[in-house]
């Protein structure tokens, strides 16, 4: 019996005063491990530094980053025990997408797309309409 | 009066007006709505949310609180 491939989403806070290329370094190495053991990475999303409601570790804030992959239930555990081990790693949160929150969660990032055509198109008009009345005011000067 | 046609209005729930599905753990903004100032999860009966989306909301707002984007208790209290 062949394992059922699921997908994952899995959020970790690293250590913020870390350096950027370390943070780089921290992230390839989660997903390089993640890739290793045979999993398909969809999507890493980088929320950047955020501050705790809570201290950490007696920290006031860190840097959030939210790798989303698919792959068989065994990689799990030796996600969690590398986020263990690994010191800069603060949090992490790994959960199951189901095929619910997978749809709802495409519909969103699709309403996000649209939201952001329609401002590139709002954006687009404005510049265009800026032009106009900056050329407007030109073709009245001479005339003065 | 008017108090009383505020109490007596049904509320709806928000997730089902809007058709949502999911309750995302990372919204923490929307969540937030959700929890007293102290940081205590606001009963359905009060907030008017339907079961199967208080269910939900209570794992994401759980969620929330374990990647510290919510308080389990709030500053002001501690």
């Amino acid at each position: 019996m062949t394992p059922i491939k699921r997908t994952y989403e899995s959020t970790f806070i690293i250590n913020s005063s870390l350096e950027d290329s370390q943070m780089e370094g921290l992230i390839a190495k989660v997903s390089d491990s993640l890739v290793k053991s045979g999993s398909q990475i969809l999507d890493v999303n980088r929320w950047g530094r955020k501050r705790f409601t809570y201290p950490i570790k007696k920290r006031n804030n860190g840097f959030y980053v939210c790798i989303r992959f698919t792959g068989t239930g065994d990689i799990i555990p030796k996600l969690e025990r590398m986020y263990q081990l690994e010191e800069n790693i603060l949090r992490s949160l790994t959960i199951v997408l189901e095929s619910k929150a997978l749809k709802a969660l495409a519909r969103i990032a699709e309403r996000k797309l649209r939201a952001e055509e329609e401002d590139l198109k709002l954006s687009e008009k404005n510049s265009e309409k800026k032009e106009t009345v900056a050329e407007k005011p030109a073709s009245t000067a001479p005339t003065e | 009066m008017a108090r009383d046609m505020t109490a007596k209005r049904r509320r709806v729930c928000r997730f089902c007006e809007a058709k949502e599905d999911y309750v995302d753990y990372k919204d923490e903004k929307r969540l937030g709505r959700f929890i007293t100032e102290q940081g205590k999860i606001i009963p359905k009966r009060i907030t008017g949310t339907c079961a199967r989306h208080q269910r939900q909301l209570v794992t994401a707002i759980k969620r929330a609180r374990h990647l510290a984007l919510l308080p389990f208790v709030s500053e002001s209290i501690r």
